[in-house]
């Protein structure tokens, strides 16, 4: 419904539209054109004086004054009251009546005083009231009823008396007025509709002005909008134009690092400078999206801060067909699952490593049973067989044979339940006073029995204090099992040394042999259960000795280390408190 | 006693200490039927390691070429464990063989060297100086013992040992532990 529309379409409806602003209109002008009004009816009554009844001038200039006192006394009223919109109507009425006692007191005065006078003066009379008339239609333009009940009681008797009265000059007057009247309606008319216009046009511009406010509203919403999310957002956002960071939000300096806040001008370049270096990690990154590239992929980050992360990122250009707008670069925090995927492989390369420990030592356990077993089998069919054909000496050296492949099957056995029990956390620790000097000799001398390469085994034993107190069975497990790996992989006839010396309140032990030695890469891992150094050959073993060392000295509050040279030989050394820890 | 084609007494090549070529990157692979049906033979003989418990043995048809042999047969047997050999060399020898016991691969070489070349050699894998399938490589290439039978007698009984054995050119496979009839038996066959 456009305004125009509204003016000439269809006026009454368009009237009634704006009576509010007709009314607040009304008042407003009410008394206006006072100023004017009196300056005419002053020039008036002096052109007219004594030309006229000066009563009538008189009761005419009343009126005038009245009249324009009663206007701006409404107009006062109207602006102190300041009445809502809904009494419009009411106010409207109010001004009406106004009009009408007035325009009817003017129009009864008129006819009290003619028409008496001469013709002419009846020309000038309705000539002065139609110049004075002529003023209204601009001040009541706002309201037609107003303008109709007031000139109404004004012009009607003054046209029925002339009328009435006869004679040519009376009624050409008459006609004369009623044209005026006429031409006054028309008149009025134009100057409601354009005041109707006006108002139509102010409340569209109104109405336009609000829309834009409420764009502007909606807009600078969807602005904050926009702005929370490209905050909050849990990747990193940016843009990149020209190796410049022109905007980003908080996670992409959280994850890209700090100093893009103190630098966001040179921080691409600077970044691109610190990964120079490194070309397949975060380097490569930076300069594909200083470059304006579209890129997608993992990189990882070293941050200005010392930190390292990992991110998963993907750039894409502002506008496609222009780049040097830039790129829009989003980025999110990968640091934790790469760790993840990290812990996980390395998890699984060591059970990896764990399952082929395990498959060797199965292969060299069975391997292990199966020697001892081959010389029982051979011996005792030979004794079934043949035992009439050996003498007493040869049957003593099968059935010794025997008994040492069975002694050699049991400590195989034992030598797996002790590394069972020690997996278990079931290895007892129960020290007691101990000769540790005889017990040091014993088990040389075991192991000098057991060796069947004959090596020689030295005892060194320097330790003067008495007071020791040591698990005997851990420790004869921890030496027994150091000097048998001494023999077993150095060559044959060659020294093996049991080192004993005070150490403070501890005890050493060296155990140094000049074999084959262990390769320095395997240090770390040696007495990992089932685990042996690459160059053990085909000397048997099951990877269980050191790792019952280990486990041995650890329960005993000690500790172990290596100092080997290939092909030099190995000296183990186990460090041992001389008494146990007294609890407190 | 009839002697064999006497070798030449000192047999300078045969150093077990010397380091071994490397195996050429191209191995001459048996064809595919051969080595299914030696994969076939390994699989039955763990198989049976299973199901006995006690050994597997299978031998290769030797092609005979060892021309002439002793009466009684010579064999060398090469094992560590000092009661198993003893037990070994005394089962050959009163099962009518003549048998040279040997420790180590030293004591083999040492034991070779000395003529005439024998007619078969039993030998362990895990050698405190050696391992014997390197030692079947080096006999395998040498020009004096390339044909001798040799017998594997190993706790190493796992098919994949088996194969490596077979495809260096053993000639029969005894896994410890195995009955006196085994190897024997084994003997015969590859002895023919």
């Amino acid at each position: 419904m456009s305004a125009p529309a509204r003016a000439h379409g269809n006026f009454a409806l368009a009237s009634e539209q704006f009576l509010p602003e007709r009314v607040a209109l009304l008042y407003r002008l009410s008394g206006a054109d006072t100023a004017m009004v009196l300056a005419i009816a002053v020039v008036g009554a002096f052109a007219l004086w004594e030309a006229l009844d000066n009563r009538l001038l008189i009761a005419w200039a009343i009126w005038l004054i009245a009249g324009s006192v009663v206007r701006i006394a409404l107009r006062v009223v109207y602006h102190r009251k300041q009445p809502p919109v809904s009494q419009a109507a009411r106010w409207e009425h109010i001004y009406c009546l106004a009009g009408a006692l007035l325009g009817t007191a003017w129009g009864a005065s008129l006819l009290m005083l003619g028409p008496h006078q001469g013709s002419a003066q009846e020309v000038i009379i309705t000539f002065a009231i139609s110049c004075i008339s002529m003023g209204l239609p601009s001040s009541l333009a706002p309201s037609p009823k107003t303008f109709v009940s007031f000139m109404l009681p004004i012009l009607a008797p003054v046209v029925a008396v002339l009328f009435s009265s006869g004679g040519g000059l009376n009624t050409t007057v008459g006609l004369l007025v009623l044209l005026f009247s006429a031409a006054l309606l028309a008149f009025y008319g134009s100057a409601h509709r354009a005041l109707i216009s006006t108002l139509s046009y102010a409340q569209q511009n109104a109405q336009l002005l609000e829309k834009l406010q409420a764009a502007e509203r909606s807009l600078s919403a969807a602005l904050v909008e926009q702005e929370r999310i490209f905050e909050t957002a849990s990747a990193g956002l940016a843009l990149v134009r020209d190796g410049r960071v022109v905007k980003c939000n908080r996670r992409f300096a959280e994850i890209c690092g700090d100093d893009l806040a103190t630098d966001a001008a040179q921080f691409v370049r600077n970044a691109v400078a610190v990964h120079e270096a490194d070309a397949q990690s975060g380097g490569e990154f930076y300069r594909r999206i200083a470059q304006a590239d579209e890129v997608k992929g993992e990189w990882k980050l070293d941050r200005g801060d010392g930190a390292t992360v990992w991110i998963v990122a993907e750039s894409r250009a502002l506008e496609p067909a222009n780049p040097p707008a830039g790129v829009i670069v989003a980025v999110l925090d990968i640091t934790a699952r790469k760790q993840a995927e990290a812990e996980l492989f390395a998890a699984m390369q060591r059970e990896k490593e764990m399952n082929e420990m395990k498959s060797r030592f199965v292969s060299m356990a069975s391997h292990e049973f199966r020697t001892p077993l081959s010389g029982i089998l051979s011996s005792t069919e030979l004794l079934e067989h043949f035992g009439d054909k050996l003498d007493a000496s040869q049957k003593a050296e099968l059935i010794r044979g025997i008994a040492d492949a069975v002694k050699r099957l049991n400590n195989l056995v034992n030598d797996v339940l002790v590394m069972g029990r020690s997996a278990s956390g079931k290895l007892h620790f129960s020290p007691a006073p101990v000769d540790l000097r005889s017990l040091c000799g014993r088990v040389a001398s075991e192991n000098r029995l057991a060796d069947s390469q004959a090596h020689e085994i030295r005892l060194d034993y320097a330790v003067a204090r008495q007071d020791l107190e040591m698990d005997e069975q851990l420790l004869a497990l921890i030496l027994t099992n150091l000097l048998s790996n001494a023999t077993k992989y150095s060559a044959l006839g060659s020294n093996v040394e049991l080192k004993v010396v005070e150490e403070g309140a501890d005890i050493r032990f060296d155990v140094v042999d000049h074999g084959i030695g262990i390769p320095p890469e395997d240090h770390a891992r040696l007495f990992v259960s089932f685990y042996r150094a690459s160059n053990v050959g085909q000397r048997p073993g099951t990877g269980l000795g050191l790792a019952i060392v280990k486990s041995a000295v650890e329960t005993h509050g000690g500790r172990t280390a290596i100092d080997s040279r290939l092909g030099e030989g190995t000296t183990f050394r186990v460090t041992l408190p001389a008494k146990p820890p007294t609890a407190e | 006693m009839k002697p064999t084609a006497p070798p030449d007494p000192d047999l300078p090549d045969l150093d077990f200490t010397k380091p071994l070529p490397p195996e050429p990157a191209q191995k001459p692979q048996p064809d595919a039927k051969e080595l299914d049906a030696m994969q076939q033979e390994a699989r039955i003989g763990t198989g049976e390691l299973g199901s006995s418990g006690f050994f597997v043995s299978f031998t290769r048809k030797h092609a005979q070429k060892q021309k002439t042999r002793s009466d009684p047969a010579r064999v060398v047997c090469c094992e560590d464990d000092p009661t198993t050999r003893n037990a070994l060399v005394k089962l050959l020898q009163f099962s009518g063989y003549q048998v040279v016991g040997a420790a180590s691969a030293n004591e083999l070489a040492a034991a070779l060297r000395k003529p005439p070349v024998p007619d078969a050699i039993i030998l362990d894998v895990g050698l405190p100086d050696g391992n014997g399938f390197d030692i079947v490589r080096r006999l395998r290439a040498n020009e004096h013992f390339k044909d001798v039978p040799i017998v594997m007698f190993t706790a190493h009984g796992e098919a994949e040992d088996i194969m490596r054995g077979l495809l260096l050119g053993v000639d029969g496979y005894i896994t410890k532990p195995a009955k006196l009839e085994a190897l024997t038996s084994t003997l015969v066959s590859v002895l023919g």
